[in-house]
């Protein structure tokens, strides 16, 4: 413990006169100033505006997404930079000195900084918000700063980034290139971008201060974001350390190309892993429903406008499309509000080879070249539907209407979707 | 009074399937500079390294102050200064600052910093920021860092790389100075002998990993006798004449015949037989070979015994 306090009270000296110092002002001054024009440009201020807190979260999620994560990045690569430089480590390991300690002390200091930094964040912010409200009084009408809110949510912030602190600290000490702790942090902070509307999102690490302050995403998030960012953060702290007391202290910081591929070969392979994992999500009530059985008794059971009871037969959607001269189809069976399967069939354009799937319909559906049919699962057995040829006099056609009536004729019930078709435009 | 400051016994490191330190056996005793000679990639700074805990050796123990170094290490480490091939310096701050940062860590007394900028005679520009410095005075604010807590035994790899001549000569007195001046035991590496036999009073020379010699400079010196070179008239005739003699004799190249082991005495034994079996003696030249033919003697001998094998 007292060596450890000699390592922060040493690391605390080294900090003098470093570019580390001095950005943990200048990262949220750019924050500060950021929202000092976007507030100054403002043109609509609706009547229950709440300035102050529109000004503070806005701020601190930008801080919390973007920012901060880069700031980290860039501060632990510095702070172990001036070791990595002059080569520090066969200086510092070879004192009597435990090496915990010092891996410690380097830890500490970052959190230390990525702490006064968000708190400078928040100074900042409260000064901001005034000269905005000096400039334009309408701001001031509606609301007063809540500062308890803002130290809240600047900790909670913090402490969701520590796991991301841990993370850093080890990668810039074990690598002594300046690319490889810089090139971590970018990446994390831009697959956030994409993680930020996936399930991942609640745990990816760059996203867990975001979490804590973002609106929308909900208390549940928020607590998870501060027990995954303080815990994992522990967690990746005593790992690392013990990763670096048992290993040679030339170790520490040499650059090995091999290795230096090799990392960058996995990172590729993890971003691009975790890209495709972002992306299925969204695919996945697609291809999920694709399998359904209900699809192969629509795609052969349809039947005509008009059908008569042991006359008509069923007819092949297939067959259809051909007789229509119809290139491509979607079907979206919607059940009580979600959808149930969706499909595509043959091409989205006459000719062409790209095949019509459950998303690219969307886009090409209004010119008339393909067909749009609905059927809600309530109904029994295979759905009756009233195909309306577009209007062929105009170059672009549009579905007027179309009605489904749903099972037999004799069934006059009609469904919600037989409505006029503004739902689904 | 200690007697051995460091001790290993079949220190080994491995490299993937290269033996960088092979089985060696140093022994360092108390007071005095220890010069630890090799061309460069012997090994001297991977074992220099393993004595400082720096790296983990495949096999044998080192034993610093009668101690073995494995589970004591940060209680020996208290009683070693060290500088290991460049200093270790942050350049933003000054000299003073360097020295406080160390300090800090090791928790000492505040005076020690004044203290071993005098011995460097840093003090003057201690309060310049170190990126200002020359080398010489890195390499000897790197010195200072070593001194600052006071150590019983300073390790020093290559403390004179890179320095110009006027550098050199500056640490070489400082170097000299420390043992009489503090008492403390400096075990110092170098690929140069000249620098190391102008102050070192113990020599070990190590090689491709393995340690040739380890001893004081005149045992190194004994190892190798002076040589004789004799010019005759009749080179055949002399080579046999000494051969029947019992002398090894060989014939260079220009017909100059060289003779081992010759002290003076034995100088003047050869030219009379020679004389008096009429050869006529026209160059007769006593050379004592120099620690640097010593050296490369050993290490390329060394060397073009292992490549024959």
């Amino acid at each position: 413990m007292k060596a450890l306090l000699r390592a922060l009270h040493a690391e605390l000296l080294k900090l003098k006169r470093t570019l580390a110092f001095r950005m943990i002002f200048v990262a949220p001054l750019l924050v500060a100033l950021l929202q000092f024009f976007v507030g100054l440009n403002q043109r609509r201020i609706p009547a229950d505006f709440k300035f102050w807190e529109a000004v503070f979260r806005n701020s601190l999620s930008v801080w919390a997404v973007f920012m901060l994560p880069l700031l980290i990045s860039l501060e632990t690569a510095l702070l172990t930079g001036i070791e990595h430089s002059e080569k520090q480590w066969k200086h510092l390991l070879a004192l009597p000195v435990p090496r915990s300690a010092i891996y410690t002390a380097k830890l500490l200091i970052a959190l230390l900084l990525a702490l006064l930094s968000t708190l400078a964040l928040c100074a900042l912010l409260v000064l901001t918000g005034y000269a905005l409200v000096g400039l334009r009084p309408e701001y001031g009408a509606a609301s007063s700063p809540d500062y308890g809110w803002l130290l809240q949510h600047a900790l909670m912030i913090w402490l969701a980034a520590w796991l991301i602190i841990a993370l850093h600290t080890w990668i810039s000490i074990r690598w002594s290139s300046f690319t490889v702790a810089l090139g971590a942090g970018v990446a994390g902070t831009f697959f956030a971008l994409f993680a930020a509307s996936a399930r991942i999102g609640k745990y990816y690490p760059w996203l867990l201060p975001l979490n804590t302050v973002n609106v929308g995403t909900g208390e549940s998030r928020a607590r998870l974001a501060l027990i995954l960012g303080g815990i994992g953060g522990v967690i990746v702290a005593v790992l690392g350390d013990l990763e670096f007391v048992r290993r040679d202290a030339d170790e520490a910081g040499i650059t090995i190309s091999r290795r230096l591929a090799l990392l960058c070969g996995a990172t590729a392979i993890g971003l691009a892993a975790l890209g495709v994992y972002v992306q299925l999500p969204k695919a996945k009530p697609a291809l999920a429903a694709l399998s359904h059985p209900r699809a192969e008794r629509v795609e052969n059971g349809l039947l005509s406008a008009v059908t008569i009871k042991d006359v008509s037969k069923p007819m092949k959607l297939a067959n259809r499309m051909a007789f229509y001269h119809v290139p491509g189809v979607s079907i979206t069976v919607i059940n009580e509000g979600k959808i149930e399967w969706a499909k595509g069939y043959g091409v989205l354009e006459d000719g062409g080879d790209a095949p019509v799937t459950t998303e690219k319909i969307g886009k090409h559906w209004p010119r008339g070249d393909t067909a749009m049919m609905a059927a809600s699962s309530k109904a029994a057995g295979a759905c009756s539907l009233k195909w309306r040829q577009p209007d062929c006099g105009r170059r672009q056609p549009t579905w007027r209407t179309w009605r489904l009536p749903c099972g037999r004729r004799s069934d006059s019930k009609r469904n919600n979707f037989s409505r006029r078709n503004s739902c689904v435009r | 009074m200690q007697t051995t400051m460091i001790e290993t016994r079949a220190l080994t490191r491995r490299f993937k399937d290269r033996l960088a330190v092979d089985a060696v056996n140093l022994w360092v005793p108390s007071a005095g500079i220890y010069g630890f000679l090799g061309p460069n990639g012997a090994g001297k700074t991977t074992t220099i390294r393993m004595l400082l805990g720096l790296m983990r050796p495949d096999a044998g123990d080192i034993c610093l102050f009668d101690t073995p170094l494995a589970g004591n290490r940060q209680g020996l480490l208290q009683r070693v200064g060290a500088l290991v091939e460049t200093p270790s310096l942050y350049p933003h701050l000054t000299g003073r600052e360097n020295l406080e940062v160390t300090r800090r860590l090791l928790g000492a007394a505040r005076n020690l910093i004044d203290r071993a900028l005098d011995i460097v005679k840093l003090t003057a520009d201690a309060s310049r920021c170190v990126r200002e410095y020359s080398l010489g005075m890195r390499q000897r604010l790197g010195l200072a860092l070593a001194l600052l807590n006071q150590p019983k035994l300073l390790i020093l790899d290559e403390p004179t790389n890179g320095l110009d001549p006027a550098g050199i000569h500056e640490m070489r007195d400082l170097l000299r100075r420390l043992p009489v001046e503090l008492g403390l035991t400096v075990f110092l590496s170098s690929h140069l002998l000249s620098e190391v036999e102008q102050i070192a009073s113990h020599i070990g020379i190590i090689h491709a990993g393995r340690l040739l010699f380890q001893g004081t400079l005149t045992e190194l010196q004994a190892q190798q006798q002076a040589q004789l070179t004799i010019g005759v008239t009749a080179p055949e005739r002399a080579v046999q004449c000494l051969a029947k003699a019992g002398w090894a004799v060989q014939q260079r190249a220009d017909g100059m015949l060289i003779v081992a082991a010759a002290s003076p005495a034995v100088s003047a034994q050869l030219n009379h037989l020679l004389v008096s079996q009429g050869i006529e003696v026209f160059h007769l030249a006593r050379t004592q070979l120099s620690l640097e033919d010593i050296f490369l003697a050993l290490t390329d001998g060394k060397a073009s015994e292992r490549s024959a094998l």
